[in-house]
């Protein structure tokens, strides 16, 4: 099953990370008794986007906040198949450890009229849904997502105008001068079904993954 | 016979090429009086592993001096072909201009071996003379190649060569679409190698980052030139060559309606564009691409004159070519549009010249002047705001006019611009900075586009750099002999070899411009141009309806198969040779073998060296008379051709069974 330009397409639409405002990582600390969602609007951000081959676009997003916590989001986008995938790492450039209170690898809402979720063999027609698998197949009626990052706990919840996707790692500090790596996300956008869906996933896990 | 990679290609690879640490990095520059090789302990260089997917390990080495001074290498190494790539940034991130870095080779290695012979050629050199490769015994006073100086990259010396040791080969290809530079000396245990930017002497400003060119090094563990040049291929194919929509982009029929109402395409107008596809398409030969070469924007019929880059609206009154890229969608055919973003006509007065001369560097003279009447001055993309704005011009009218094909031509020489308004202590740093901004144009465009592709031209072929052909192809791979047989002939022999994605035209300057089945024949390529006009007559297109499914077929097994050259053609404008190529994939079982007697050529048979699988039958069909046979593979390790003068033959194998 080869993927076709509509889903390259729907690709850009519906999972572009490219730009730093578009980052779908979200660290939760408390900092002088209050709640901070980062990367922070004022953090310092830098974008770097190179070729590898002519199938891989690469771009690096990385934010430092004032205190020096520096999140890096390694974007890999494919140009052979309509997936994306990310991995971040928060690193603690500072002498002391650095308590998270949540650490969201992926956050991000995918719009459309939502049909079903399928988890862990599981069907789900109503949301919110909360799992411990990392795998996710998100079918709207048209077009379908496919989401999966081992070793992460995912939520969708319902939104007005489709679903929110989350995976949530466990993490609740990066030590001092240390840093923790979120579980890889990957995730896929093509148009129909799941069948196709696991069909073009299956023919690009042939060619990148195995 | 398949060509692919072995166990013993891979462990070559992590022999020769091992490039992923601090210390076996073979980059070697001066910093101030000081040698560097490698990246040294003070620069505290750290590393950064990832696999990128299952066949590439990209390698980030990242090191920083007292000063700031950073050097950053990014290589990957392959999995799937015995390939080691890299590149090498420094950065200033101090506040202060660094030192002078000079003879910055970012290849300096040396490769044991005997006998080491260096296969090098000229590149288009926009005559007759171009894509002539020799091989040369690389001995201790050494060979030394680089490109003209012009500015581009492949006039005078083609940035793909391989050196032939006895028992291995090395496939070198730099990646810099400006002046390189290479050379080659025989040492007690093989060969030294050096490769990079040919003129490097620059101090670097505080923020500003310059680059190596990219080098890319393939071994493959035979003396074998045609294996290592399908390992090549078969690189290219997997990894260089761009995508579309996810495919490596395909054989495309590629039209237009030329040299009407004006000189190239200065007479174009929205009526008679659509006219003209129209009538192709209602003929049976609907193009893939719909090809609109330089003429859009107001000139005069003069198309040279270049700085407006906005449409003229006597001819193109509604919305630009947007209506021409409306119809070429309603009809699945992708618009092509020309363009040259670098080039300024001074003697003119256009938009960019008088709106935004700041943009502009022109030629200086010795004592600083500098004449903003006359001559082609560069668009400088190493101007962030200019490179900006020029980023947004087409951008904007790609997407506003449904360009599918960017054509970015080049026609001028930006060498003397570059060194001109480069001061002593920054030797290099201006073609460093203009070649990143064009780098990051034509990226920036494919990344706003989904699905849009570029086509590198240069007066035909002079800037078809790994870098430039990991971005765009070369459809345009040079501007000469493409009615003349022998010519292309050649040329094509080359191309097959090292970009095996380029175009070729129906013609035949020496036959009346006749356009017969040899012409269409001549035109065996991954992309072509009928030469059909759309006020030719009804036999004339059902000729091409005739050719077209044969010449797609061929073009698709090339886009795939090994290649197995038939002996060198030598070069002759007395057409006294014959020309054969053949392809084969044994994965897909099927190949052809092309054979062309030309028309002064007395030898009246010709045999041809198949690779087809002796223990397979095949069904052999002859693409001109659809005859059909079938043939056992022991039978078919040669075939010899019995054609008269001016005759060619095209026979097709399909493998029956697998």
């Amino acid at each position: 099953m080869k993927p076709t330009r509509e889903d390259f397409l729907l690709t850009v639409r519906k999972a572009s990370f490219r730009l730093p405002e578009a980052s779908p990582v979200r660290v939760r600390r408390e900092v002088n008794g209050e709640t901070v969602w980062e990367p922070h609007v004022t953090a310092d951000k830098k974008v770097y986007t190179r070729s590898a081959d002519s199938n891989l676009l690469l771009t690096d997003l990385s934010f430092r906040d004032a205190a020096g916590l520096t999140e890096t989001t390694e974007l890999t986008e494919y140009r052979d198949f309509p997936v994306v995938t990310l991995e971040s790492r928060v690193s603690n450039p500072t002498d002391a450890d650095l308590a998270l209170s949540r650490l969201i690898s992926f956050k991000h809402e995918f719009c459309g009229d939502f049909i079903a979720l399928r988890t862990c063999g599981m069907e789900v027609k109503t949301l919110p849904c909360y799992t411990a698998g990392g795998a996710l197949t998100v079918e709207f009626d048209d077009h379908t997502v496919f989401l999966d990052s081992p070793g992460a706990t995912a939520a969708v919840y319902p939104t007005p105008l489709g679903v929110e996707v989350f995976f949530l790692t466990a993490d609740k500090s990066v030590p001092a001068g240390g840093e923790v790596k979120t579980p890889k996300v990957t995730v896929m956008v093509t148009e129909g079904g799941k069948d196709r869906s696991e069909a073009i996933f299956t023919a690009f896990s042939e060619k990148h993954l195995f | 016979m398949k060509y692919q990679t072995s166990r013993q290609d891979m462990l070559l690879a992590a022999r020769r090429l091992s490039y992923a640490s601090a210390a076996s990095l073979p980059l070697s520059f001066r910093l101030g009086d000081r040698q560097i090789r490698g990246i040294p302990a003070d620069f505290k260089p750290t590393e950064y592993k990832k696999l990128l997917d299952n066949s590439i390990t990209e390698t980030v080495i990242t090191g920083m001096n007292d000063k700031g001074l950073e050097i950053r290498a990014e290589i990957l190494e392959y999995r799937d072909f015995p390939v080691c790539e890299y590149t090498v940034f420094f950065t200033n991130k101090g506040s202060e201009p660094t030192e002078i870095l000079s003879a910055i080779d970012a290849l300096d290695a040396d490769f044991c071996g005997d006998d080491p012979i260096l296969h090098h050629g000229n590149g288009d050199t926009c005559g007759g003379d171009g894509y002539h490769f020799t091989d040369d015994s690389i001995t201790a006073e050494g060979i030394t190649i680089h490109p003209s100086g012009d500015g581009t990259s492949c006039n005078g010396a083609f940035p793909y060569m391989r050196v032939k040791f006895d028992d291995y080969v090395l496939t070198l290809a730099v990646g810099w679409t400006g002046i390189w530079k290479a050379s080659f000396v025989q040492n007690p245990l093989g060969i030294n190698v050096k490769a990079g930017q040919k003129e490097t002497n620059f101090k670097i400003l505080p923020g500003e980052t310059m680059r190596t060119p990219r080098m890319c090094l393939l071994v493959s563990d035979t003396p074998d030139e045609t294996r290592s040049m399908n390992l090549w291929r078969g690189f290219y194919f997997a990894h260089v060559m761009p995508k579309q929509f996810g495919e490596n982009l395909p054989p495309k029929c590629c039209m237009h309606l030329f040299n009407y109402k004006g000189a190239e395409f200065t007479g174009g107008s929205e009526d008679n564009q659509i006219t003209a596809l129209k009538r192709y398409i209602k003929g049976g030969v609907k193009p893939d691409l719909w090809w609109y070469d330089a003429g859009f924007y107001p000139c005069n019929g003069d198309w040279p004159a270049i700085g407006n880059w906005f449409e003229d609206k006597v001819r193109w009154p509604n919305n630009g070519l947007g209506p021409l890229g409306e119809e070429c969608d309603r009809n699945g055919v992708d618009l092509m549009v020309w363009f040259e973003p670098e080039r300024i006509r001074l003697s003119i007065k256009t938009e960019i010249k008088d709106k935004h001369r700041e943009f502009i560097m022109p030629f200086k003279n010795a004592d600083g002047s500098v004449d903003w009447n006359n001559g082609d001055a560069l668009f400088y993309l190493g101007n962030p705001d200019a490179l900006e704005w020029i980023i947004d011009r087409i951008d904007g009218l790609i997407k506003k006019w449904h360009i599918r094909c960017y054509r970015q031509d080049f026609n001028f020489h930006p060498g003397r611009i570059w060194r001109s308004n480069e001061e002593p202590d920054r030797l290099g740093a201006i073609e460093n900075l203009h070649i990143q901004g064009y780098y990051k144009y034509w990226d920036t465009l494919l990344i706003r586009n989904p699905g849009l592709y570029l086509d590198s031209c240069a007066s035909g072929g002079r800037r078809n750099d790994l870098e430039t052909m990991r971005r765009a192809v070369p459809f345009q791979y040079t501007d000469v002999g493409l009615g003349d047989h022998a010519q292309k002939q050649k040329q094509h022999l080359e191309m097959f070899e090292w970009i095996p994605y380029f175009r070729a035209h129906t013609m035949d300057w020496a036959h009346n411009n006749v356009i017969d089945e040899f012409s269409y024949l001549n035109a065996i390529t991954p992309a072509a141009t009928f030469m059909l006009t759309c006020f030719d007559s009804p036999e004339d297109f059902a000729l091409a309806r005739k050719m077209r499914p044969i010449w797609k077929r061929a073009a698709e097994i090339e886009l795939t198969a090994n290649y197995f050259p038939q002996g060198k053609l030598t070069y002759n404008k007395e057409l006294t040779d014959t020309y054969c190529v053949h392809f084969y994939d044994q994965d897909k079982g099927e190949g052809f073998v092309l054979c062309l007697r030309n028309k002064d050529c007395e030898q009246d048979s010709f045999t041809a060296v198949l690779g087809l699988e002796d223990d397979k039958d095949y069904v052999v069909e002859d693409a001109l008379s659809g005859e059909k046979t079938e043939m056992h593979g022991a039978d078919l390790k040669d075939y010899t051709f019995r054609l008269n003068k001016r005759e060619g033959k095209l026979l097709f194998f399909t493998r029956i069974g697998k």
